[in-house]
């Protein structure tokens, strides 16, 4: 072994320790890329090839040939404006209506010694963990009767009830945290309740509300369920479920299934990229204590 | 704090909402299990337990039952694995963090059906990317439909549930550990512990306040899922085994068109998550007093 001055000695023991250190989390975090990416550049990649090369073996992974027939195709056989604008539409409706209804209890709760104030939380809490597959079943019912079946308020409404408590508690949570002296200052210059809560508090928490907005958007529109039941006419289906008529008995058909699929995604994973930060936020309201 | 009474209007809307659109069709869904009747008219005869006897009796359900928990069990545990090491990783790496928490987090924001159909897809027996990898590696020779046969079919399912959901787990672990004190990490490294000490003394229980209702809320969303099977292998999957309570209830309900047998079974699906939604609440209140 080669004589090295001691001081050397260390500063390399050290260099080790910290690759070591190193090596397995980027393994780990090597091995989640790869788990998160390859199923979706496989779908990227899918919809962008030409049917023929898609069904060869040997798999090729990466396109010879870049097309975009199975767009073209999907939009031709199924009324994929028609899914898109039903999506939309209903996401944002039920979205902004959850809002503002959350918006306001949530600071009721926060700010308001309301009698049974606990046990009402309680049941905000309770109403986010009914099954939708219970609740599915009587919706069904009534909006046949109320020939309500494959209109937009029958699914604004369902998509309102299950948006309604996640955001209510989250929002409370955020509401919580605007410090109360803000509304003894408002009272002080002379501001009834209202106005508190509209000039002062609400600008205040538009992080949390963003956030909260968000998830809500996030939650309807990736709604399956809820559609699948109440929707019949292939006009009316949102992207989620339209997706899925490329499947029959006789077959799927794949490029055309992995076109609409990344048409689904895209918007909520772009939206997700650029609005991550608040999404995290919405997510871990309540993983941070005090 | 402030007069009940603005308080009282302020949480109204949202309580009305709630009441009509979660509480009454749970509430009209428990009913209904108790009586019989056409698609149209389910509340023409009170028949007791009827519905329940029938459903129970009849060995699908059992299996859907058994199922269930088998899948809910297995997801919950292997996102808390999961989640864990990819915080822990994370939390170990000083570059590109936040791009890397950005991509970990992409399963989670796509919707069910869409995960599921992406599984689908690369889980294709003769085209898909797994057995690709699979045969590159010699490991198999042969296409194997892994969807496609009873034995795999269900470990599949929760293994594209995990990916879809370990994100959700993995956020909240990592707010929380930026939580935990660094004094309590230097005291420890004082007192001589190693790495593995270190994880387990001071980081694990600071984890575990923040864990429990993570854990409870995935285990009742779990038990729920129904996008995602269905999505992967239509429902039911080979010999019904991807078929869990809740695709069984969709089944009996919208294939088999017995509403009420359907709401017996979606009962008995809310009393499971009840349980566990009480749990919740409890250990919330809990952790609110310390």
């Amino acid at each position: 072994m080669t004589k090295m001055p001691r001081h050397r000695h260390r500063r390399f023991a050290k260099m080790r320790s910290t690759f070591k250190k190193k090596l397995l989390p980027v393994c780990v975090i090597l091995i989640g890329v790869l788990m998160v990416g390859v199923p979706f550049i496989w779908i990227i990649t899918t919809s962008i090839k030409p049917q023929d090369q898609i069904f060869t073996i040997p798999i090729s992974y990466f396109p010879k040939q870049v097309t975009l027939q199975h767009y073209i195709h999907a939009w031709k056989t199924e009324p994929l404006i028609r899914w898109y604008t039903n999506t939309i539409i209903v996401s944002v409706s039920s979205t902004v209506l959850g809002m503002i209804l959350a918006t306001l209890a949530g600071y009721g709760f926060s700010r308001f010694r309301i009698k049974g104030r606990l046990p009402l939380l309680v049941i905000i809490l309770l109403s986010q963990m009914f099954p939708q597959i219970l609740i599915v079943i009587p919706y069904f019912v009534w909006m046949s009767r109320f020939n309500l079946v494959d209109s937009y308020l029958s699914l604004i409404l369902a998509y309102l009830g299950s948006i309604l408590p996640f955001s209510t508690w989250t929002l409370k949570g955020f509401f919580d945290t605007v410090p109360r002296e803000l509304d003894q200052a408002a009272k002080i210059d002379g501001c009834g309740e209202i106005a508190t809560f509209l000039r002062i508090i609400l600008p205040l928490s538009l992080p949390g509300i963003g956030a909260a907005t968000l998830f809500a958007f996030l939650t309807a529109w990736n709604n399956y369920l809820l559609t699948l039941i109440l929707v019949t006419k292939s006009t009316m289906l949102t992207l989620n479920v339209g997706v899925t008529k490329f499947i029959s008995d006789f077959g799927i058909q794949w490029g055309s299934l992995n076109a609409v699929v990344v048409l689904t995604a895209l918007p909520i994973v772009l939206a997700f990229i650029f609005l991550e930060r608040y999404m995290v936020a919405g997510l871990t309201s309540g993983a941070v204590k005090g | 704090m402030k007069k009940k009474r603005t308080g009282y209007a302020f949480i109204a809307p949202a309580f009305l909402t709630l009441g009509f659109l979660v509480f009454l069709p749970t509430l009209q869904g428990m009913l209904m299990s108790f009586f019989s009747g056409p698609m149209a008219r389910p509340f023409t005869e009170f028949v007791g337990l009827k519905n329940f006897i029938a459903v129970l009796k009849n060995p699908r359900t059992v299996d859907a039952i058994l199922r269930t928990f088998v899948f809910a069990a297995s997801v919950v545990v292997s996102i808390c694995v999961l989640g864990l090491v990819f915080a822990l990783s994370i939390e170990a790496i000083t570059r590109m963090r936040r791009f890397v928490r950005t991509l970990l987090m992409m399963p989670w924001v796509i919707s069910g059906v869409i995960a599921g159909l992406t599984w689908r897809w690369v889980l294709d027996a003769h085209y898909g990317v797994f057995n690709d990898i699979l045969r590159r590696l010699g490991l198999i020779n042969q296409p194997i439909a892994w969807l496609g046969e009873p034995k795999t079919a269900l470990l599949f399912v929760i293994i594209a549930s995990v990916w879809r959901s370990y994100p959700f787990v993995m956020v909240n672990i990592l707010a929380a550990l930026q939580t935990v004190d660094r004094v309590q990490y230097e005291s420890a490294y004082l007192d001589g512990a190693n790495a593995l000490q270190k994880f387990w003394y001071v980081t694990f229980p600071n984890l575990k306040v923040v864990v429990m209702p993570v854990v409870l809320m995935q285990v009742i969303w779990q038990l729920q899922n129904y996008d995602l099977i269905a999505g992967m292998t239509g429902g039911a999957g080979p010999v019904n085994s991807t078929e869990t309570l809740p695709v069984h209830i969709y089944i009996t309900a919208f294939q088999n068109f017995k509403f009420n047998n359907a709401a017996a079974a979606g009962v008995i699906l809310l009393a499971f998550t009840l349980v566990f939604s009480i749990i919740y609440i409890r250990s919330y209140f809990r952790a609110l007093e310390d």
